[in-house]
This record gives structure tokens, C-alpha cells and sequence, in this order.
């Protein structure tokens, strides 16, 4: 057995694996957006919303690979290995936004709540959308708050132009704020059930 | 190694130290105890009396460490008693003198003691007085060892651990996850379906084992910390009794033994603490730690309360716990959710002992401070019920513990319990203040895969259901709720032995759920759960708002 020093590998290996773990929201910025939970027992769970809808909660185990070589390892510094840890993190980051949507898809397809534009992207799509999330509202200031539009970056670009444009026209607008209140008193429904009552 | 252990164990134990493990060794040994470890003045000189395999009357009187000449003449009057006054015990008439007696000493007698012993033994002789045997510590580490059987620690890593918590200096809390799990590895059934004798015996070693782990703790009077070592043997003793069906021939023994243990440390740590004026341990950074220290010892002496209730011998501890819980409540502090039976016990102790306003308010700061903290996106979230108070600590002082890495925010598990307590109690203004908060938040419960598992520390056939409240919530329906309980739900075991169940969730504050917390309630007042006798699926009932509302 040569000489060794495991308790500086030990503190490394958990700072490393912590810091690739931070690394997972900057390369996919929504995972960040979405809190963790942590279950200590058991590999069964149980989700049942307000509205009364319920879900099995299924833990899917995901592996990735990564490798270092004896000759790396004889060689490898800190700064080559937050290199190949980010591969890492990159591996782990997609894995979830794959997860991620397709839940979103499974959850979504199979009662209708999807909008199809059919390769043109048109304001009647945008409201549709709208009319079919529930949003939630800043109590102070009655902004909407917790929303995001996720996009292919090819499809950004051809929308985000055209949402630019739209933004200029009065009756756009006009239609948006109509929906925004809509969800607006819709919310407020919702918060004024947060209640006890006889 | 084992032997050494045990003798260096016995050379270091007080005479309260080995009271216990030597009442087990005799058991195993085909004693049937009679009458276990007592120091009252009506004990006539014995402190123990048996009835040997052979159906003779055995008394003994123990002493810790070596005795000397002056130590022997000190107790010759309680000898003469031992050999000399009647046993009375209930079916043993009339009374009548032991047929053995044994003066039991955990070192060994110098040569004029033993001497002195010979005399009064030829003295007695002539009166008619059976002499006394004496037992010194070379005999009892044979008999320690003998009686451990096969449930010994021969693996190194075993041995290791073991060496690990007996040269602990015993000033924090007790490893109670890491013994327990050590005890159970030495201790498992050796085949599959073994023989009622076999698992006696595996019981009563874990005992021992218990006895060897808990020394150092026992050494500095950390009688918190060896409290929760005799209440955790208890409850794995009822953990085998009920996964197995045992009866209770098999375990009720030990578990009265290591129940009793527990008590008594229980009643030392209260008479500490109500003769001092504080509870503090000096230090610069006492501050930091003095808050969780309260609630520890003032949860405690609650349930300690609550249980001795159930055993009808609360009377004599009222007041000093009544004066610690007044004195302490106000520095109380929440760091985590392993807090909440801690605050649920103190809240009820409080009521039961005219203090029901200062109680509710405690209970209701819990909820309110925990339906604040954990609000999504909060940076203030406590941890949840899985993580000990060192760890909560540990995280606040910025160390690099596990939890660092977990978040917390948006969710909840024991603040439908508190909501469900309150609620039992018809505080409607505080539950409807926080119903709202309540709302945002995901609650969770853990629900054992059966209701013995309410007693393991860790069950990976068990599901985690997590709902969110009721919007609107009927406080009619709240309170039906809260107060309906399916008698299936909780261990049968924990029925039949009242007295552990507000210990429980003390020992594993992750096991406070819905239906534990009513049963708890269950045994303070008839009319705050209605039980039902149905025979439907445990762990399928219940959690205030999944049930509950319209």
C-alpha cells in the first residue's frame, strides 16, 4: 500500500460533486427555476393537487459516464478536471430537461391542453396558450410572476421577432390585457379560497 | 477483545451502571425476576429478588467497584437484611427468608473484606441465617460473556465500533442510529425461523450490548443521552416483538428492563435539572446551542410526564417538571422539524399540568414560524424531520454536513400535525391565521409500509404521500378529521404499551405522523380522538387536509 491522503480526496471529491451539481442550472437555466426534494425513505410517492388530481410519483435512475484515465489521473489539475466536470454537469442538465418536457408532455397530451400551430406561429396561438395555463400574480404589484416560455433556439428566433412586432399593435394588446384579467380575477378566486370556512 | 470489554466495563461501572445488565444476565441465565433494581428504603436490603431455575427464592445486593474492610462494615446492617429479613411478594406466602443470597460486587473484595464476609457468614450460621455468597467481577465477566452466547461482536468492524462508542467521552448526544444498527447486525437471527429461545436470547444480548455502548455517557451523568439509549432498545425490542408476532414471554422481560433504565435516567436528568437554576453548560458559543438544549430536555421530561401518567406515577414528578418547563420555555427555539414532537409533547405536558394557554401558544409559534419559513423561495426553510438537531446545528455554524445540499422550501411534513392539534383543541383563530400559508405549501407524510414499521428507523417498502391543502377548507370537516383515528394505524404493540408511545417520534422524529399524533392525544383526554375499531388498510386513512374538506 503506497502512502495516500484520504481525508484531502475525501473533502475534494464532495466539493467537486457539489460544485458539478451547481453547474447543472447555469447550463439549463429552468431546472434552476425548479426546487428538489429530497426523499430519504421509501421508493414510492404520492402527489394530490388542490384540485383534487393525483399522481404516482416515478423516481427514474439515470447514469452518465465519466472517465479518467490512469495517465490523466497522474496529471490532471483542478482546472482540467472543472473542465471535464462540466462535461459532465452538461450530461446531467440534458438528461433532466428531457425528463422534464416529456413528463410536461405526458401530462399535457392526453387532456388537450396543447396548442398546435402548425409550423406558423400566429397571435390566436399565443392567446390560446395563454387562456389555457393557470398564472399566478404578484400580490403587490399584480404582475404575473412564475411564468416562462421555453423554446427550441431555432424556434426562438423565428418567434421572439414576431412577438416584438406583435407587442406594437394596440389590438394585440388590447386582447392580451383582456386575457391577463381574465387570469387576473381567475387568481384572485383562487387566493380568496385560501380559507377556513364553517 | 470482547472479554476485555466487558471487564474493563465492570471495573468502571457504577453500582447503577450493572443493576440493569445484571438483572438481564440472570434472566438469561433462567432467572425469573421477581423484583428488578430498586434502592427504596423498604427494600431490606435487597435489591433484587429471583426465582432460580431450580425454584429457589435468590436475593441479592449489588455494589459497584471494589469493596474494602470499612465498605463492608458500612453495610452489614443491610446484609443482616438481606439474609436474615422475609420476601414478601405477592403468592409467595407466608413470607419467608430467601433460599440464596449473593452479595454482588462489580470489583473485587480485598482479603480482610472477604474475611469479614467469612465471619459474619459462621455468625449467622448458628442463628440459622443461610450465609451469603459472594459474586465478584472475574465470575460476572464469565458470566457476562457466557450469556452474550453467539450474539457476540467478532467481526473486526463490530469490535471496532463497539471500542468506538465505549471510549467516547460520552458528552454528546448518543449515536443512537449507529449503536442500534450495530446491535442489530450482532443480534439478527442466526436461520430463518428460529426457536422462541433464540430470539430471547438475542434479545437479552442486545441488552448487554446496549449496557457496554452506553458506558461513557453513563460515566459523565449524561442522563439525557442514556435515556435515549434504553428508550431506543425499548423500541427495537418492540419493533422484533410486533414484525414477528413474539409473545411476549420472549421480550417483555428485557423491555421492562430497558424501559425501566430509561425511566430512571429520565428521573435523574429531572432532578438536575429542577435543582439547577439554568441549563447551562458554559462556553463562548453557549448561546447558539442553549435554545435546542431546552427543547431537548424540556420535549423529554414532557414525555416523560406523559408516560408516567400512563403508568399512574406522574403524581410525584408534577411539580419539578412543571417548574423546568415554566423556567426553560421561554429561550426555546426551533432550528429543524425534528423539533415538532418536542414542542407537541411539551404543548401537551403544559396543558395537563394547568399551563393549557402557555402550551397552545407554543404549539401554535411552531406552526406559525414553520408555515412562514419554509414558503417557496424562502432562504429561511428549516430542515425537515430526517435531519438530528447536531445536523441543524451544524448547518447554521456553516458546517459541511449532508444537509447542505437538500432545499426545503415549499415544503412541509409535520405542520398538518400541528394545524391537526390545534384544531383538536378548537383553536380555530390560529388555524384559520394560518391556513392560507398552509395552502402554498406541499405537505408531506411518510407512511410506513405497516404499522410495525412506525418503529423502524428506515422503511423502503413505505410511500411518501404529499398533497396540498384544502382550498376552501370546512373547519368542520377539519376537526372530524383530526380528531378520527382507525385503531389499525398504530402498532398494536405501542397499544398494549402505552407508556413508550410519547417517546416515540422523540426517537424518531420522522415517524410523527397524523395518526401517531393522535393516538398520543388519544391517551390525555378520550374526547380529543374518536377510535375506530374498523379493519380497512393501515396507512390509508388520515393527513388532515388530503382527507379532509369539501
Amino acid at each position: 500500500m503506497l502512502p495516500d491522503f484520504p481525508s484531502v480526496k475525501a473533502h475534494l471529491g464532495v466539493a467537486l460533486i457539489r460544485w458539478t451539481q451547481e453547474q447543472v442550472p447555469q447550463i439549463a437555466p429552468l431546472l434552476g427555476q425548479i426546487g428538489s426534494f429530497h426523499q430519504h425513505e421509501g421508493k414510492r410517492g404520492h402527489l394530490s393537487r388542490a384540485d383534487q388530481s393525483s399522481d404516482e410519483v416515478r423516481y427514474e435512475p439515470h447514469r452518465f459516464e465519466f472517465v479518467l484515465t490512469r495517465e490523466e489521473m497522474r496529471k490532471t489539475d483542478l482546472p482540467a478536471l472543472f473542465a471535464k466536470l462540466r462535461k459532465l454537469a452538461e450530461q446531467i442538465a440534458d438528461a433532466q430537461s428531457t425528463l422534464m418536457y416529456t413528463r410536461i408532455s405526458e401530462a399535457v397530451e392526453p387532456i388537450g391542453n396543447t396548442v398546435d400551430a402548425g409550423g406558423d406561429f400566429q397571435p390566436k396561438h399565443f392567446f390560446e396558450m395563454l387562456s389555457q395555463i393557470q398564472m399566478e400574480f404578484d400580490p403587490a404589484t399584480g404582475k404575473p410572476t412564475g411564468h416562462v416560455f421555453s423554446m427550441h433556439p431555432d424556434t426562438a428566433a423565428k418567434v421572439i421577432p414576431k412577438l416584438q412586432a406583435w407587442e406594437q399593435d394596440p389590438a394585440f394588446k388590447e386582447e392580451y390585457e383582456r386575457i391577463l384579467e381574465e387570469k387576473r380575477e381567475e387568481w384572485r378566486v383562487r387566493e380568496d379560497r385560501r380559507k377556513l370556512v364553517d | 477483545m470482547f472479554e476485555r470489554i466487558v471487564e474493563n466495563w465492570l471495573t468502571r461501572a457504577g453500582e447503577k451502571g450493572y443493576q440493569t445488565p445484571f438483572t438481564q444476565l440472570l434472566s438469561i441465565e433462567g432467572h425469573r425476576v421477581l423484583q428488578g433494581p430498586a434502592h427504596f428504603p423498604f427494600e431490606h436490603g435487597k435489591d433484587m429478588i429471583t426465582l432460580d431455575p431450580e425454584r429457589k427464592l435468590n436475593a441479592f445486593q449489588l455494589k459497584g467497584g471494589d469493596q474494602n474492610l470499612e465498605n463492608i462494615e458500612a453495610i452489614e446492617p443491610q446484609l443482616l437484611a438481606l439474609a436474615a429479613g422475609a420476601v414478601t411478594y405477592p403468592g409467595f406466602e407466608p413470607p419467608r427468608r430467601p433460599d440464596r443470597v449473593a452479595l454482588v460486587v462489580s470489583g473485587t473484595l480485598t482479603p480482610p473484606a472477604r474475611d469479614r464476609i467469612a465471619n459474619f457468614n459462621h455468625a449467622n450460621r448458628a442463628l440459622g441465617i443461610g450465609p451469603i455468597e459472594v459474586i465478584e467481577k472475574e465470575q460476572l465477566v464469565a458470566r457476562f460473556v457466557a450469556a452474550q452466547g453467539g450474539y457476540l461482536p467478532t467481526e473486526p468492524t463490530d469490535l471496532s465500533n463497539l471500542l468506538k462508542f465505549y471510549l467516547s467521552d460520552g458528552k454528546g448526544p448518543f449515536p443512537m442510529r449507529e449503536v442500534l444498527a450495530l446491535i442489530a447486525d450482532i443480534v439478527k437471527p442466526r436461520r430463518e425461523k428460529p426457536p422462541n429461545t433464540e430470539f430471547a436470547r438475542s434479545i437479552g444480548s442486545s441488552l448487554l450490548l446496549t449496557a457496554y455502548a452506553v458506558a461513557p455517557w453513563q460515566r459523565t451523568g449524561n442522563h439525557l443521552a442514556v435515556a435515549e439509549a434504553w428508550l431506543a432498545l425499548s423500541s427495537g425490542i418492540l419493533r422484533v416483538a410486533s414484525e414477528m408476532s413474539l409473545s411476549e414471554e420472549i421480550w417483555k422481560e428485557s423491555y421492562d428492563l430497558a424501559f425501566g433504565a430509561g425511566r430512571a435516567a429520565l428521573r435523574e436528568l429531572l432532578d438536575e435539572c429542577a435543582a439547577a437554576d439554568d441549563l447551562t453548560i458554559p462556553d463562548l458559543v453557549e448561546g447558539i446551542v442553549y435554545p435546542t438544549r431546552a427543547l431537548l430536555v424540556c420535549g423529554y421530561l414532557s414525555a416523560f410526564y406523559l408516560s408516567e401518567r400512563e403508568l399512574g406515577t406522574e403524581a410525584q414528578i408534577a411539580e419539578p417538571v412543571k417548574k423546568v418547563l415554566r423556567r426553560e420555555l421561554q429561550f426555546i427555539k426551533m432550528i429543524g422539524e425534528s423539533g415538532a414532537p418536542y414542542a407537541l409533547s411539551i404543548g401537551t405536558a403544559l396543558e395537563l399540568l394547568d399551563e393549557a394557554e402557555q402550551g397552545r401558544l407554543l404549539v401554535a409559534r411552531y406552526a406559525a414560524s414553520l408555515a412562514r419559513a419554509n414558503q417557496n423561495d424562502s432562504n429561511a426553510a428549516i430542515p425537515d424531520p430526517y435531519h438530528s438537531f447536531e445536523d441543524c446545528l451544524k448547518r447554521i455554524a456553516g458546517a459541511d454536513v449532508a444537509l447542505m445540499d437538500e432545499q426545503f422550501d415549499g415544503n412541509a411534513y409535520t405542520l398538518h400535525v400541528a394545524l391537526e392539534w390545534l384544531a383538536r383543541r378548537a383553536e380555530r383563530d390560529v388555524v384559520t391565521d394560518l391556513w392560507p400559508l398552509a395552502t402554498r405549501l406541499t405537505l408531506c407524510e411518510f407512511r410506513p409500509s405497516s404499522p410495525a414499521k412506525y418503529l423502524s428507523h428506515k422503511d423502503e417498502e413505505g410511500v411518501l404521500k404529499m398533497w396540498q391543502a384544502n382550498t376552501p377548507q370546512s373547519w368542520k370537516s377539519l376537526t372530524e378529521a383530526a380528531r378520527a383515528l382507525q385503531e389499525s394505524e398504530v402498532p398494536g404493540e405501542l397499544w398494549r404499551n402505552t407508556a413508550f408511545l410519547p417517546y416515540l417520534c422523540l426517537l424518531l422524529p420522522h415517524r410523527l405522523t397524523s395518526a401517531i399524533a393522535k393516538a398520543q392525544d388519544s391517551l390525555v383526554a378520550q374526547e380529543l380522538v374518536a377510535i375506530s375499531l374498523d379493519m380497512s388498510a393501515p396507512g390509508e386513512t388520515s393527513g388532515v387536509g388530503e382527507k379532509a374538506g369539501p
